[in-house]
């Protein structure tokens, strides 16, 4: 994935937050996404002002003992949410 | 400023505000791989999509060929609906409210139906007003009002008029 992808919230979801988890609703597509406390912070950063490599780096320096997985399951993420219709990429 | 030379406690901060996390203790106390798991939502949670409809066109008179004024005049109204969808019934109500010498709807007939939208989204009738008596002419105005069949489909309405003259 390129890492200076901007990433939007795509339109028509609803958020609902739970223990720091998340629920993303599409009720005119069908589609419930829930994530993980990680996934929603990957989806709130997703807010139009940070690229796939900002987010990534973000994420290392708060979490500096997983900064090798981070790499990896950013990325993913962000693929799985964009595959799914819930993000958008410029 | 790049998040490689933040602190731990500073990145977390920006986290938080990003997040807009109460405290710093609502954030996850570790990284974990996201999970994220995707499905179809219950039938009762799901809504089906609605359209807005619309009146993007003027009404225009259309030229059958008519050689004389008791032929009359036909106009043709078009509706829209958005998002554009094939298949969306319609339904419309005419009335001609003649402002100087009478005349009358004379097609459609009745002066209500339906009609279905077509692969652009839009819906047209054409209307045909006769002059009452052959000698006078007519004029007035001509109105239609659209509206959805199925309010599952949409539920405004719209009306359109337009001024007619017949003259002899």
């Amino acid at each position: 994935m390129d890492p200076n992808l901007y990433l939007w919230h795509e339109e028509g979801f609803q958020l609902e937050t739970l223990n720091g988890e998340i629920v993303l609703l599409h009720p005119v597509r069908n589609i419930i996404i829930h994530g993980s406390q990680t996934a929603s912070l990957v989806w709130q950063l997703c807010d139009g002002s940070r690229t796939v490599g900002a987010i990534v780096e973000l994420l290392s320096a708060a979490y500096p003992e997983s900064a090798d997985d981070i790499q990896n399951d950013v990325p993913a993420a962000i693929q799985m949410l964009i595959n799914q219709g819930a993000l958008t990429t410029k | 400023m790049s998040a490689q030379k933040l602190s731990r406690r500073e990145a977390l901060k920006l986290l938080a505000a990003a997040t807009g996390a109460a405290a710093l203790s609502t954030l996850p106390p570790a990284w974990s791989k996201p999970d994220l798991q995707v499905g179809a939502l219950p039938a009762h949670a799901q809504t089906s999509l609605l359209h807005i409809l619309n009146t993007p066109f003027l009404p225009a008179e259309i030229d059958l060929g008519q050689s004389y004024c008791w032929d009359g005049i036909i106009i043709r109204f078009t509706a829209a609906i958005t998002p554009p969808t094939a298949g969306i019934v319609l339904q419309y109500s005419l009335s001609y409210n003649p402002t100087g010498a009478p005349g009358a709807i004379t097609s459609p007939n009745p002066t209500t139906g339906t009609v279905a939208t077509n692969a652009s989204g839009q819906a047209s009738i054409d209307v045909t007003v006769l002059p009452a008596s052959p000698f006078f002419g007519t004029e007035g105005t001509l109105t239609v009002v659209w509206s959805f069949v199925n309010p599952a489909d949409g539920t405004n309405s719209v009306s359109q008029n337009h001024d007619i003259v017949v003259a002899c």
